[in-house]
This record gives C-alpha cells, structure tokens and sequence, in this order.
C-alpha cells in the first residue's frame, strides 16, 4: 500500500457505556475503498473520527498524517458528505453548495465557478435555484455530494449515499466518484450492504459491532462472504411461485417462505444471482416490490471468522 | 487569530440569513411589536387617569421583566443548540474552521439580535415616557447590550449542558430572575436583571412627572448600584458565561453516531 491517506492505530470510541468501535487499527490508502457492516457496526463513529467530528476515547486517529481534531487545516483536504435529511432547508441548491465552498477556504468567485461546474456535473443546473426543501431524496443527495466536492478534497468520505436514491440519481452519483478516484482523490463510501456498491469499490473495510471484521480487496471478501450463503430477501405477490423459479438457478441454495409476501432466498453466488435476477424477474411476470439483504449475512461472515472458520 | 475573526464573520452572516426566515424570528418580532403597543396604550391610559408613566415604569415593565431574558432565552438556543439539533452541525465542524469562531459568530449575532428587538421596546418607552434627558435613553441602551450579552451567555451555558434549555431557562425567567428577585436579604444581587435594571436606571428621576408608584416601588430598593458598578458586573457575568459555553461548545462532539 503506498502511504496511507487514513491510519487508525488502536482506536477506542466510547459513548457512556456503549462501545461504538472497539481497538481499531487499519489503514486506508487512495482508491475507492467500502465501509461495510450492518446498522450499528460503528460505520458512522468511523467516519465521525475520521473527519474530526469525534474525538477517540483512545487510541490515534490520522488523516494524511494529521490530527483532523487538532489540525485545522487539514479538514479543508476531507470532503464529507453526511448520511441523513439534514440540510437548511430554506438555502436553495446553489447557496448551499456555494456557501460551504466559502467556508472551506475558497473565496466567493470561485465557489460560485466551482458550485456551477459541480451541479452541471451531477445535472443539478435547472434545479441548483429551487429551495432544498423541495429536493427528492436523489436530489439531495446529490447537493451533498457538490458540497463535499465543491473544494477539491484528497480524501472524500461519504455516509451511505446511495441509500434510498432512485437508479438514475444511483448512476450519476456512481459515475462522479469513479470520475474523483481516477483524479487521484481518495474516496471511503459506506453501506451496510456490500452488494450495493457493486463493482464501484476497490478495497473493502467489513465492521461488526464496532469491530474489525476483515479488510481487503472486494474479490477476497466476497470469497469469503461467498463461502456462506447469502439472504436476499423478496417481497413480491408470489413469494411460493419465485423461490421455485429462483431455484432452479445454479447459484441458488434454498428458498425459505417467511410470510404471505416474503421470500428468502440463500445463494452462494450473490452476484451471479444479482446478474441474472432481472431476467428471471421479467420473464417470471413477478412483481417484486422490495428486495433486502438482510444483515444475517455479515453476522454469518462474523461467525465464521471469530468461530475457526479462518 | 484572524482566521478565527474570518470564521467567526462568516457565522455571524450566516445565523442572521438563517433566523431571519426563521419562525422564531416571526414569533419575537410579533412580541415586540405586542410589547410596544402595550408600552403605547399603557402611556395613553395612564395619561387619561392623570399620572403619565415615566420612562423608567415603561422600560422596566417593557424590557427588562420579560422580553430581553426571553429572546435571549430563544436566541442563545438557537445559536448554541439547533444545528446539533437538526444535525447541520456536521457540516460546520467537519470544515476547516476555528470552532472556537464558530461560537463568538453565533454568540454575538443572538446577542445582536436580541438587542435590536429590546432596542425597539426601549425607544418607544423612551419616547412616550417623555421628559428624560437622551443620555438616559443610552444609557438604556448600554444596559440592554450589557443585559443581552450576560442573558445570551448564561442561556448559552444551560443550551451546552442540559438536553432541554428551553424547559431550564423558561424556569431560570420565571422563577430565579422574577420571583428570587423579591426575596428580601439581598439575594436579587445575584439575578442578572438587577444589574441590568441599575444600570438603566440609576439617577433616573422618580418625580410624579415623569414615573409612578409602579417605578418608584419596584426601582426605589433597586436603584443602589451604580451604574459603573452593574456594567463590570454585568461584563464579568458575560465573561464568565461566555468562557464556559465557548469550553464546552468547543469540547461538543458533532457526530453522535449511529
């Protein structure tokens, strides 16, 4: 690994009595890396620690070799782009991403030149003067992902950004962060399902209950998910005719009928399941409303490392 | 040290952009304005009955027992505590900017706004309290600025340490600053309107002609600091107030985590 754009040594977070990451240590070089682990793993600690809004209980947390507590400066090279709604509502697109471009040290000019290259980039510019309140979940995401941009970042972090956001607003956030990682900016994305980040990532961080599960390149850990079965659970208006239908496929394990619309489904080939579902799906005339992954699926990875499976 | 002036300017701006829309801000401003027209008609009634209320009735009752503490109250929370609350804070604090910036910015723009809102209040009674000299009416204003600024702090102190500033500091009104301040034995000395209220009114004349009894009972036993004595006072308690909010606004932790 070349030398390391994040490097955590031992690293404790504590909130009263609850262990939110657990003697952490890692490091994190450029690239596209995942921040992978179910709700409450300790994803959003992590990334709480990373860009300075968390102080560690112990333990040494640095970003390109500074304190990003201590060190003010250095939070102007860390982009962040938060999980959840919260934005000032009353500012309209432009503003927003403008007026956080001011406060990352860029004057007023060029924020504005900046916020209108990035909201063109991310085909915000019809929408960059209407009110963030009247933003989709897509749209939203997108102004947060200028603003964390806007300043030309090293490192940056984004908080679940693909989480609710429709397949369009998917791609378009997709398509710009492959653009930054290939500019040499470092990128951490989390999720708290591996698959939704496709092939978009290079390195993968799996956490568990504020701990360090593994790391590695995404091939390694899907390897090891792979070995386990994987749940891909279904709502649909059929659950009993699809699980048959899914069974036929040679990645499919077992179907499991969880009620009157759910259907679980078990693979050991997540993604050629992924691949081929569309087709079984149109084929089939299913109408699949809701498709999950369950967390079980890293619990079981979980087990399987901290149970001799290694 | 300038970068920290540059953030806290920044913030300044940015809080009056953002109460300026806000709810809050149309909630205080329709009490001020309640509050000058009950300062006006108080004036007119009372000089239908033959004895005009003085300048000093009219701002004591107008500012100083109820609407400076309570936009302080407002504002303070809203400068210290509603960008935690609505999560926005991440955004502040995971830019390169000074913190401790961030806080004066917001700090002084509550006590800003705050003091013009008072302000509006002070010059009508001020102008319908008639004949008192216009360096009594600074003077007002000094105590106002002084007041804002000890009442924004100490909000600002309960907003960094309790969950609910609000319920503590509607408590801290109504119950320390109005009904702590009868009890005999001097203990008013430690409710920031007494000193804000010897500020302001010290050497006000108490003639029939320009107050009334209402004046003359409430600031006869208050009217004993001077006023160089309240305005340290009052820019001690600032001080004091202030340091321990910046501390733990500073210590605050953005990111609570999931």
């Amino acid at each position: 690994m070349n030398e390391p754009i994040i490097e955590l040594k031992r690293v404790t977070k504590r909130y009263k009595s609850v262990l939110a990451l657990n003697d952490v240590s890692l490091e994190i070089g450029p690239g596209i890396t995942g921040l992978i682990g179910p709700n409450a793993a300790g994803k959003t600690t992590f990334l709480g620690l990373v860009t300075g809004l968390l102080k560690p209980s112990t333990g040494l947390v640095r970003v390109l070799g500074r304190d990003p507590i201590a060190d003010t400066p250095v939070r102007g090279q860390i982009g962040f782009c938060p999980d959840g709604e919260a934005v000032w509502d009353w500012m309209d697109g432009f503003t927003f991403v403008s007026w956080l471009g001011i406060c990352s040290g860029l004057g007023k000019k060029e924020a504005r030149q900046r916020t209108e290259k990035a909201l063109e980039e991310l085909e915000m510019t019809e929408a960059a003067y209407r009110p963030v309140r009247e933003y989709s979940k897509g749209m939203r995401q997108k102004v947060k992902l200028a603003q964390s941009m806007i300043h030309n970042p090293r490192l940056l972090i984004l908080d679940e950004p693909l989480n609710g956001v429709d397949p369009l607003s998917r791609h378009q956030i997709t398509t710009q962060l492959r653009k930054l990682a290939a500019e040499d900016t470092a990128v951490i994305v989390s999720s708290h399902v591996l698959h939704e980040l496709g092939d978009l990532v290079d390195e993968v961080v799996l956490l568990l209950r504020g701990r360090l599960l593994a790391s590695g390149s995404v091939s390694s850990i899907r390897d090891l998910m792979d070995e386990h079965p994987h749940t891909v659970r279904f709502t649909c208006d059929d659950p009993r005719r699809l699980g048959s239908t899914l069974l036929k496929e040679a990645s499919v394990v077992s179907s499991e009928i969880r009620s009157d619309d759910i259907v679980d489904i078990r693979t050991r080939a997540p993604v050629e399941l992924y691949s081929r579902l569309p087709e079984v799906i149109a084929s089939g005339q299913f109408d699949v409303t809701e498709m999950a992954n369950p967390d079980a699926n890293l619990e079981a990875v979980f087990r399987y490392l901290v149970e001799g499976g290694k | 040290m300038s970068q920290m002036f540059q953030t806290a300017g920044l913030m300044t701006v940015h809080f009056f952009r953002d109460v300026i829309r806000s709810r809050k801000t149309l909630f205080l401003g329709l009490l001020t304005l309640i509050v000058v027209g009950i300062t006006i008609l108080t004036h007119y009634a009372m000089a239908n009955q033959g004895v005009p209320p003085g300048y000093g009735a009219l701002m004591y009752a107008g500012c100083f027992s109820f609407l400076l503490p309570f936009t302080a109250l407002f504002y303070a929370i809203a400068a210290i505590s509603d960008e935690f609350e609505t999560g926005t804070a991440v955004y502040l604090f995971s830019r390169p900017l000074q913190r401790h910036g961030i806080f004066i910015g917001r700090w002084l723009s509550a006590v800003l706004t705050v003091f013009v809102l008072v302000s509006v209040v002070n010059i009508t009674a001020w102008i319908s309290g008639g004949d008192v000299g216009f360096s009594f009416l600074l003077r007002g204003e000094a105590a106002i600025f002084l007041g804002a600024a000890a009442y924004v702090s100490l909000f600002a102190v309960i907003s960094s340490i309790t969950h609910r500033p609000l319920a503590v500091g509607l408590l801290v009104i109504f119950f320390w600053e109005s009904v702590v301040a009868q009890i005999p034995f001097d203990i008013h000395v430690l409710t920031i309107k007494y000193h804000a209220v010897s500020m302001a009114g010290s050497g006000l004349p108490l003639g029939a002609e320009t107050s009334v009894p209402l004046a003359q009972g409430m600031f006869g036993e208050l009217f004993q600091e001077s006023p160089h004595v309240a305005a340290v006072v009052l820019s001690g308690l600032t001080l004091i107030f202030t340091t321990v909010s910046a501390f733990r606004y500073v210590r605050t932790q953005a990111h609570r985590g999931e």
